[in-house]
């Protein structure tokens, strides 16, 4: 017989036979790892991470190719990669999330998470996702029940579907297809069906109200998007992203942002309507806590709600992906990737050349970045009105794109060997661009360097406060 | 069965079409009968994709045939979007039973 | 990575090859949901599960031509036909319906007319179809196909793509012209309700 002591309900409960065997060894597991995991927390962390690098590596580099060669179906195959998809997107997610909420306590100078789990609140999102698996299943009563459990998925399944096409590294898609940019920006936009179900089943009229600006804004900002990534796609000449991916493989300047005037507006006007694209603010009109009290998830709670914030962080790493390789470099750090090669022959040489010049990695760094930079706008900028994001959209960027698009092809049509004069010129203002980049990353480098090394000074001591009773 | 030959996607498009003329007939609703007309297009257009695979792989006539109808089935949804739009505001229904009169 | 880990994944035309179980799997997994779907748009009461059957015939439509080789024209659907129609189909419900429950119930019988019209031309369709000697020669897909299509849109197709963006522009604004709001004379309108 083992006892456990039941934490939320302050009282002892008996457990017997193999069930209590099971439950004392996991009382034991949380007696001994539980400090240790909150002494070692940061270790912990970065462990996982490269254990779980290197596990992707080790399987990539053993395990397929005997997949690959034992003639196996390749359904098989396929299902194993779907499953690794779904759990890489949970886990993404999750811990998206947790980096948000910590990036808004910075910015709001505070901390942040900094209790569950230990060392800031790691474990936060996972504590938030047991609750959510936990919390009653309400269906509110004159809503649709069937269309009412259908709609999270709708609003889930294309998100995840996307991360089928976007490739990784050159050699890391699961299908690398002709149209793969086209067939990204589909699935992007079968995510509005799912939220405006969601609106409609939830048979409120606030939900309702939510759904329909959602699926306006979303609507109204994929023409922008849309004519936005043309204009490089102008450049590359193929919709094929790992043919994309690979033409930006020079280094700094060849990234096709830093081309021409054109391709530099149209990373920014992409940027802005993938930020509505993905409901963040300041175009989060669908979720307005202040005026809508949760827009279209409004009636959601629990798992559901969950499944509505899964699919949005999902739709925001691909969003962010799409940027990363059509317009930043892809899969290539700044440096040439042929200087690379000097490095010589081997695994740990390719493992060096990976992380140092073209790889996952580098993709998934520029991802990061570009999720960072959608949180810093959210928690920095008010939410703009439904008018006048209409107005932005209709008024504002989409001459600006057909100006890109116009201006683009002129350029380059004379780009080319026929016209010398004005390729030596495209060339220097090319490099003019790449510097302007460089200045302005090197600027937020700056600033942000000079607010981390006086942030004593700018905001003060940040503590956590003791819980009452502790 | 385990070869999927053309017949099958003919078949597959013919009974599509025949459930989009039932629906037509059928629905009361105004975007009931634009939905029946979705699905005859989108039978018409299976079969037009399912001809260029297996007669004419190598052209692509059938598929740039569907990418016009498409583009002009979301055009006539539009349209037909409108006009329902317009139903409403002077009959206050969507039932095209009740639009039986000539001066509304 | 680099190419010498080796493990590139195979394009579904090479795969397509080898594989005629895998292939016919999933015709029909998207066949029988292609079908249910129609099935659903017919048998369904309220007008937004209808809208959702549609969804469930477009996307299972996508995947067939995906399966048929059509790349370009499955994304093309799922943009347009998935992403656009229907959106523009669910927002018409929504400004339209008066409560979530409203249905219109077709009567028994005009429900069996259409059954039995709807049988006959089924007959005769799939007599045709099943009973003609179509001529078969599958060869290999071609993959990169975005570029061919714009080829033929700039060259033998020219005229239809210009005539199809004109027609756009006409639907764009018959469109926004049918459905601008009428300032509704208060007196009359109550007047005929």
């Amino acid at each position: 017989m083992s006892s456990i002591w039941v934490p939320w309900t302050d009282r002892r409960k008996q457990y017997t036979g193999l069930r209590g065997r099971i439950v004392s060894c996991a009382a034991a597991v949380y007696r001994i790892g539980g400090p240790l995991l909150k002494r070692f927390a940061p270790v912990v962390f970065f462990g996982t991470v490269i254990v779980a690098i290197v596990a992707i590596w080790l399987f990539a580099a053993l395990v397929m190719p005997l997949l690959h060669k034992a003639g196996w179906p390749f359904v098989v195959r396929d299902v194993i990669i779907a499953v690794a998809v779904l759990g890489l997107v949970t886990v993404l997610a999750m811990y998206c999330i947790w980096w948000e909420r910590k990036v808004a306590g910075r910015i709001q100078s505070r901390l942040g998470p900094m209790r569950t789990g230990g060392w800031h609140g790691w474990s936060q999102s996972l504590a938030d996702g047991i609750k959510c698996i936990t919390k009653e299943d309400t269906v509110p009563d004159d809503s649709d029940h069937l269309l009412f459990r259908l709609a999270p998925y709708l609003a889930f399944v294309p998100p995840v579907c996307a991360f089928m096409a976007l490739p990784f590294g050159s050699s890391w898609v699961f299908r690398d297809m002709d149209p793969g940019l086209l067939f990204l920006l589909s699935l992007l936009g079968l995510e509005i069906i799912g939220i405006l179900v969601a609106g409609w089943a939830s048979a409120s009229k606030w939900t309702l109200l939510g759904a329909m600006r959602q699926g306006c804004q979303v609507i109204s900002y994929e023409i922008p998007m849309g004519m936005a990534l043309l204009v490089p796609i102008m450049c590359a000449g193929t919709l094929r992203l790992t043919a994309i991916g690979d033409m930006q493989s020079g280094g700094w300047f060849t990234w096709l942002a830093f081309r021409n005037p054109f391709t530099f507006v149209a990373l920014f006007v992409y940027f802005i309507g993938s930020l509505a694209s993905c409901k963040r603010a300041p175009f989060d009109l669908p979720e307005a806590e202040s005026e809508l009290v949760g827009g279209f998830h409004t009636e959601y709670s629990g798992f559901r709600w969950a499944v509505f914030f899964f699919g949005e962080y999902a739709a925001m790493f691909v969003v962010s992906g799409i940027t990363t390789i059509v317009f930043l470099g892809a899969w290539h750090s700044p440096l040439p990737a042929e200087w690379g090669m000097a490095l010589g022959k081997g695994w740990l040489a390719d493992a060096a050349r990976g992380v140092i010049f073209s790889g996952p990695l580098w993709f998934f760094y520029k991802c990061t970045w570009f999720i960072f930079t959608h949180m810093w706008l959210r928690w920095t900028l008010p939410r703009l009105r439904i008018d006048q994001v209409l107005y932005a959209c209709v008024q504002v960027l989409l001459p600006l794109t057909m100006l890109l698009l116009l201006g683009n092809a002129v350029w380059e049509l004379f780009n080319s060997a026929a016209y010398p004069a004005f390729e030596g010129l495209a060339r220097v203002i090319g490099y003019l661009m790449g510097l302007v980049g460089a200045v302005l990353l090197g600027g937020f480098l700056v600033i942000a360097g000079y607010g981390w090394w006086n942030r004593r000074r700018l905001v003060g001591r940040l503590t956590v406060q003791a819980l009452p009773g502790a | 069965m385990f070869t999927v030959t053309l017949q099958h996607y003919l078949a597959l498009g013919a009974v599509v079409f025949c459930l989009g003329v039932l629906t037509m007939m059928v629905k009361r609703n105004a975007i009931g009968v634009l939905i029946g007309v979705e699905l005859l297009l989108n039978a018409a257009n299976i079969n037009l994709v399912a001809f260029n695979h297996y007669t004419a792989p190598g052209a692509l006539d059938g598929q740039l045939a569907a990418i016009f109808v498409i583009v002009l089935a979301a055009a006539e949804a539009a349209v037909a979007i409108a006009i329902l739009v317009n139903f409403y505001n002077n009959l206050i229904t969507v039932d095209v039973d009740q639009g039986d009169r000539l001066k509304g | 990575m680099t190419e010498s880990t080796g493990w590139t994944m195979t394009l579904l035309a090479s795969a397509q090859g080898g594989a005629g179980v895998a292939e016919s799997l999933c015709f029909w997994v998207l066949a029988i949901g292609a079908l249910a779907g129609a099935v659903g748009v017919v048998i369904s009461k309220e007008i937004i599960r209808t809208a959702m059957c549609l969804l469930a015939t477009l996307v299972a439509m996508a995947g067939l031509y995906f399966l048929l080789g059509g790349y370009f024209l499955g994304a093309v659907q799922l943009i347009v036909y998935a992403g656009g129609t229907l959106v523009l189909i669910v927002f018409g419900v929504m400004l339209t319906a008066r409560s979530p429950k409203v249905s219109f119930e077709p009567r028994w019988f005009e429900m069996a007319a259409g059954a039995v019209i709807c049988a006959v031309l089924l007959a005769t369709l799939l007599h045709v179809v099943l009973r003609t000697a179509w001529p078969g020669e599958v060869g290999a897909v071609p993959d990169a196909t975005v570029a061919a299509i714009g080829q033929q849109f700039l060259g033998d197709y020219l005229v239809p793509f210009e005539a199809a963006s004109i027609l756009l522009l006409v639907v764009m604004i018959g469109a926004a012209f049918l459905a601008r709001p009428v300032r509704r004379d208060r007196r009359r309108s109550r007047r005929n309700v």
